[in-house]
C-alpha cells in the first residue's frame, strides 16, 4: 500500500467508529457489544489514570499510544497452513490477524475427538452459550486501561474446547498476526481430564510499529492438563500487553511458558488462581532482549485452596541497553494449607548498559506450607566458563554454551518428544542474540 | 573533662531528666501556652523545643524547615494503609519529657511487665529506668571508668543534646547529611522535634574495644521518643554501639520515631546492635542509615520483639571502594504485632559487598514482613550482595510476607535473594519429642536454634537475656 497514508497518534485515531467495526467483524451478540461499550466508556477515565497502566512502563507505553497509525493496513497475501511445522507436527493450527480472513487447518483426528478450534466469531455463532461462559470469566474489562481498550476493540481470537477425557496429543498452534492495533483474545477451555498442548503467537505483519493488547484465558477442569506456550515475537517497534488467567479446578496442572523476543516495550501479566484442592502449577517465562527494548513479566501464584503446588521460573538474558523488570507474587490464602510454593528468577545480563529489577514477592497467610523463593542479577558463572575453558572450548564457544543451557532450562519441564526438541532448538537460536 | 566538670555535667543533665520547670523557662508566653496545650505540633512548639534546648539559631531553622517538610510529605504507602490509621499526629505529646518524666509512677507500669523483669532477673533499679520512671543514676561508677578510658582515647559519647552543644561544628557538619530531613514523613517529623540519642565521634585510628552501651550512659535521657543518633567514625577506627536492652520498655508514648546517621570514614568498622523491645501499644518507625566509605565496614544487628508495628530497615550505603556490609535482623510478631523490618543495600562504589540475613517468626496472629531493597547503581563493577530471609510460622493465624526488590544495571556483579516460609518441621519436632523432649521444650529448641545466627553475634549477657525472653514469648507469658 502506499505511504502517503495520513497517520495519527493512536488515542486519537481510534473512535466508536473502530469499536462498531470491531463489533461488526465478530457479529456481536447483544451482550458482547454491550460489554464493548461499556469498555469504551471506561477507557478515557482508565487511560488518565497512571495507576491503571498495569505496567511499570508507561513511559514505554505512552510512546505506544503516540504511534502513527495508518487509516488502513497493507494486507499480506495468506500463505498455505501446514501440520508440519517449526513446532513438530502439529494437531491444528488456526491463523488469524488484523485484516486477514482466518485460515483453519485441522487433523481429522482433532475433529474426529470433537475438538472444537474456532475463531470468536464462528464460535459466537455456533457455540455462544460456551463462549458466553468463558468469555471475560478470569479476566475483567476495567481491570487496567489496557484491558478495557481490548475489551472495547476485541477481535480477532480463538475458542479451543476440549471435551471431557479427549487427550490430544501434538500440539495446536494459535498465530496470530498484527497489524497496527491488535487486540487478540484466546480462550481455553479444557472440561474434565483433557489434556492439550498450545503454542499460542503473535508476530508482526510488517515493520511498521503497533500496538498489541491480547488476553488469555485457560480455564482448567477438574484434573485436566494443559501446556500452553505463549511466544511474542514482535517487530521491535511495537507495543505489547498480555493478560493471561487462568483458573484451575482440583487437580488440574498447567505448564505456562511465555517466551518474550520482540517487541519495543512489552508487558506480560501471567497470572494462575487454584481454586480447588490439589492443582498444580509450572509458571515459566523467558526474557530474551536486547537494543532498547523493555520488557516487564508479573506472575502471580494465587493459592486458595489446599494442596496446591506451584513452581515459577522466570529467566531473562538481557544485552545492549535492554531493560528488564519483573515482579512476582506468591498469595498463600489461609484456605491454603498444606500449599506447596517456589519461585525464581535468574537474570543473566550481559552487556554493562543492561538494566534489571526483580521483586519477587510472598504473601503469606497460612502456616502448613513450603514456600520458597529466589532471585539473582548476575553476568556469567565464571567458575561455568572456566570448566569449559579448561576443556580446551574457545570462550566465544563456552559462553554461548552457558546461555543456550541457561535459556533452554524453561523447556524441561515440556514432555518429551517433538515439540520439546525443536523448542530447545528455537531457543538456543534466539538466546545467541 | 575533668572531674568537677564532669560531675556538673551530669548533675546538670540529672536536672535535664528529672524535670527542672524553672530552669527551662516555661514561664515564656509561647512555651507556656504550648505546655498547656501539650498535645499536637504547629511551628510555635517546634521552635519552643529548639528554644528550651538552648539550641544555636540554625537548629532552630533545621527544626522549622523539617516540620514544613513533614506536613507536606504523605504517610508512606507502600504499607497497608489501615495499619498507620491509629497514628494520630495531633493526640502526640510531642516535647513533655523535658518535664514529664518525674510524674512518672512505677506503680503505672502494667504488671506483665514487671512480671517478666522479674523473671528476667532484672534488678528493680534497672526495671525501673528500664520503664522510663529513673534514669539510671545506679551505673555512675561504672560509666564513669568507661568513661574516662574513652575519653583518654578521644572518643565523645554524649547524648545528642549535649553532642550539638559541645561539638555543633560536627554536628553541624553532618547532621541530616546521611538522612535528609525530606527522606520520609517520619524522619521529616524526628527531625523537626528530635531530642536524645546518642552522638559519637571516634578519632582516627582508635578501636574502641568496649561496646558502647546507650543506656549505661548516665545522661542517657531514656529511650526518647524522638530520639537522634549520630555515630562518626573516623579513618581506620572501630565502634560497636549497643542501643537499648532484651527486656521491654514500658513507655506511654504512642509513636516512636527515630532517625540514626552513621558515617564510617575510610577503613572504620561500625557495628550498631539494637534490640527493640517496646511495649506492644508502640508505633515504631524508625530510619537508620548507614555510609560506608573506601574499605569501612558497616554491620547493623538488629532484632525486633516489642512494639504494635515496627517499620525498620536499616540501610547501608556502600559509598566508596572495598566497603563491605552486613544486616542481620530477626523479627518476632504475637498477637497483635506487626514487624515490617528489612534491609536496603545501596552500592555506590565498585569492589563492594554486603549480606542480609534475616529470620522472623510469626505467632498467634502475628504478621511480619521482610521488605528489602539491593541497588546498584550504573557503572559500578564487581558488586556481590546475597539476601536470605527465613520465615517461621507457629500457626494458622500467623502471616509472613516478603517482598524484595533488586535492581542492577551492570553486568559484573552477583546479587542474590533467597527466602523461605515454613511451619516448624514435623520431623524436628518429632525427633526431639522422641527423646523425651516436651513438646514446647522442643518448640523453643528449634526456635532458637532457628535465631541462633543472631544471637552468636551479641554479646553474652544479651545472648542469655534474649534466649530467656524468647522462652517467655513462646509460652505467651509477656503482657
Amino acid at each position: 500500500m502506499s505511504a502517503a497514508l495520513a497517520l495519527r497518534p493512536l488515542g486519537q485515531s481510534l473512535g466508536l467508529a473502530d469499536v462498531e467495526a470491531a463489533s461488526q467483524a465478530l457479529a456481536d451478540p447483544a451482550w458482547l457489544k454491550e460489554r464493548r461499550l461499556a469498555a469504551w466508556a471506561a477507557w478515557p477515565r482508565l487511560a488518565a489514570d497512571p495507576s491503571a497502566s498495569g505496567t511499570r512502563f508507561l513511559e514505554g507505553l505512552r510512546q505506544a499510544f503516540s504511534f502513527g497509525v495508518a487509516a488502513s493496513s497493507p494486507v499480506p497475501e495468506a500463505q498455505a497452513l501446514s501440520l508440519d511445522s517449526a513446532w513438530g507436527p502439529l494437531s491444528g493450527l488456526l491463523r488469524y490477524g488484523q485484516g486477514l480472513e482466518p485460515q483453519a487447518l485441522l487433523s481429522p483426528a482433532l475433529k474426529a475427538q470433537g475438538v472444537r478450534v474456532l475463531t470468536l466469531r464462528q464460535a459466537l455463532a455456533e457455540q455462544p452459550e460456551l463462549v458466553r461462559r468463558h468469555l471475560f470469566s478470569c479476566t475483567k474489562p476495567d481491570e487496567t486501561s489496557l484491558a478495557a481498550l481490548h475489551a472495547a476493540l476485541l477481535g480477532p481470537g480463538a475458542l479451543v474446547h476440549v471435551p471431557r477425557g479427549v487427550k490430544v496429543a501434538a500440539p495446536l498452534r494459535l498465530e496470530g498476526l498484527a497489524g497496527q492495533a491488535f487486540f487478540p483474545h484466546t480462550l481455553v477451555v479444557l472440561e474434565e481430564a483433557a489434556e492439550l498442548t498450545v503454542v499460542d503467537s503473535v508476530a508482526s505483519q510488517g515493520s511498521e510499529a503497533g500496538l498489541t493488547s491480547a488476553v488469555s484465558e485457560l480455564v482448567l477442569g477438574a484434573a485436566s492438563r494443559l501446556h500452553y506456550i505463549h511466544h511474542q515475537g514482535l517487530n521491535t517497534k511495537s507495543a505489547f500487553s498480555l493478560r493471561q488467567r487462568t483458573a484451575l479446578a482440583s487437580s488440574a496442572y498447567l505448564y505456562t511458558l511465555s517466551l518474550v523476543s520482540g517487541g519495543a516495550v512489552s508487558s506480560s501479566h501471567i497470572e494462575s488462581s487454584l481454586q480447588q484442592e490439589g492443582g498444580s502449577v509450572d509458571l515459566l517465562g523467558l526474557v530474551l532482549a536486547k537494543g532498547d527494548q523493555q520488557v516487564e513479566i508479573r506472575t502471580l501464584q494465587d493459592h486458595a485452596a489446599r494442596n496446591g503446588a506451584s513452581d515459577a521460573l522466570v529467566k531473562s538474558i538481557l544485552r545492549g541497553k535492554a531493560r528488564f523488570y519483573f515482579d512476582g507474587v506468591v498469595k498463600i490464602a489461609k484456605a491454603g494449607q498444606g500449599s506447596n510454593a517456589f519461585q525464581s528468577n535468574p537474570n543473566l545480563l550481559l552487556s554493562s548498559d543492561c538494566r534489571a529489577e526483580s521483586i519477587p514477592t510472598l504473601e503469606i497467610e497460612a502456616d502448613d506450607v513450603a514456600c520458597k523463593h529466589a532471585a539473582s542479577l548476575g553476568s556469567l558463572d565464571e567458575e561455568q566458563k572456566f570448566y569449559l575453558l579448561s576443556r580446551g572450548i574457545s570462550e566465544q564457544d563456552a559462553e554461548t554454551a552457558i546461555v543456550e543451557g541457561f535459556a533452554a532450562e524453561v523447556a524441561q519441564r515440556l514432555p518429551a518428544g517433538p515439540l520439546q526438541d525443536s523448542f530447545i532448538e528455537m531457543l538456543a537460536g534466539l538466546a545467541r542474540g | 573533662m575533668a572531674d568537677a566538670e564532669l560531675r556538673e555535667a551530669l548533675k546538670s543533665e540529672v536536672a535535664t531528666i528529672v524535670g527542672d520547670e524553672y530552669k527551662y523557662g516555661f514561664h515564656d508566653e509561647d512555651v507556656a501556652y504550648a505546655f498547656k496545650s501539650e498535645k499536637g505540633l504547629d511551628a510555635h512548639k517546634v521552635r519552643a523545643i529548639s528554644k528550651m534546648k538552648k539550641e544555636p539559631a540554625w537548629m532552630t531553622e533545621v527544626r522549622l524547615k523539617a516540620f514544613e517538610t513533614f506536613l507536606k510529605l504523605p504517610m508512606p504507602t507502600f504499607l497497608d494503609p489501615a495499619s498507620l490509621k491509629e497514628v494520630d499526629f495531633d493526640d502526640i505529646y510531642y516535647y513533655m519529657r523535658a518535664g514529664g518524666e518525674q510524674q512518672k509512677d512505677w506503680d503505672k507500669v502494667p504488671e506483665g511487665i514487671k512480671r517478666t523483669f522479674d523473671r528476667l532477673g532484672i534488678p528493680e533499679a534497672e526495671q525501673k529506668f528500664l520503664s522510663g520512671v529513673t534514669a539510671q543514676y545506679d551505673s555512675e561508677v561504672v560509666y564513669h571508668s568507661i568513661k574516662e578510658t574513652l575519653e583518654k582515647q578521644g572518643v565523645q559519647f554524649t547524648d545528642m543534646d549535649s553532642g550539638l552543644r559541645e561539638h555543633e561544628e560536627v554536628v553541624r557538619r553532618y547532621f541530616g547529611t546521611v538522612i535528609p530531613m525530606g527522606d520520609n514523613k517520619f524522619a521529616a517529623l524526628n527531625t523537626a522535634v528530635w531530642s536524645g540519642g546518642s552522638f559519637v565521634y571516634v578519632p582516627k585510628g582508635v578501636k574502641v574495644d568496649i561496646p558502647l552501651q546507650a543506656y549505661f550512659r548516665i545522661n542517657s535521657k531514656n529511650m526518647g521518643q524522638f530520639e537522634r543518633t549520630l555515630i562518626i567514625a573516623d579513618e581506620g577506627s572501630s565502634v560497636h554501639y549497643i542501643e537499648g536492652c532484651t527486656a521491654p520498655t514500658y513507655t506511654e508514648h504512642s509513636l516512636h520515631s527515630a532517625v540514626v546517621e552513621l558515617i564510617a570514614m575510610p577503613g572504620a568498622t561500625i557495628r550498631y546492635t539494637t534490640i527493640q523491645n517496646w511495649s506492644k501499644n508502640v508505633f515504631n518507625l524508625v530510619t537508620k542509615r548507614a555510609l560506608a566509605q573506601a574499605h569501612a565496614r558497616v554491620e547493623w544487628i538488629d532484632g525486633n520483639l516489642g512494639s504494635k508495628l515496627t517499620v525498620k530497615y536499616p540501610a547501608i550505603y556502600l559509598m566508596g571502594e572495598g566497603a563491605s556490609g552486613e544486616v542481620l535482623s530477626v523479627a518476632f510478631a504475637g498477637k497483635g504485632q506487626h514487624q515490617d523490618a528489612g534491609a536496603r543495600i545501596i552500592a555506590a562504589a565498585s569492589n563492594t559487598s554486603a549480606t542480609v540475613t534475616s529470620k522472623s517468626i510469626s505467632k498467634q496472629g502475628g504478621r511480619t514482613s521482610y521488605r528489602g531493597l539491593v541497588r546498584v547503581l550504573p557503572g559500578v563493577q564487581n558488586v556481590k550482595v546475597h539476601t536470605v530471609c527465613d520465615a517461621l510460622l507457629m500457626d494458622e493465624d500467623s502471616r509472613s510476607d516478603t517482598y524484595p526488590t533488586m535492581q542492577a544495571e551492570e553486568k559484573s556483579i552477583s546479587v542474590g535473594h533467597e527466602a523461605t516460609v515454613s511451619k516448624i518441621g514435623t520431623e524436628q519436632l518429632f525427633y526431639l519429642t522422641a527423646r523425651g523432649i516436651s513438646e514446647d521444650e522442643a518448640r523453643l529448641m528449634i526456635v532458637n536454634g532457628f535465631i541462633e545466627p543472631f544471637t552468636k553475634e551479641l554479646p553474652l549477657e544479651y545472648a542469655v537475656e534474649l534466649n530467656r525472653l524468647m522462652q517467655l514469648e513462646m509460652e505467651g507469658g509477656i503482657g
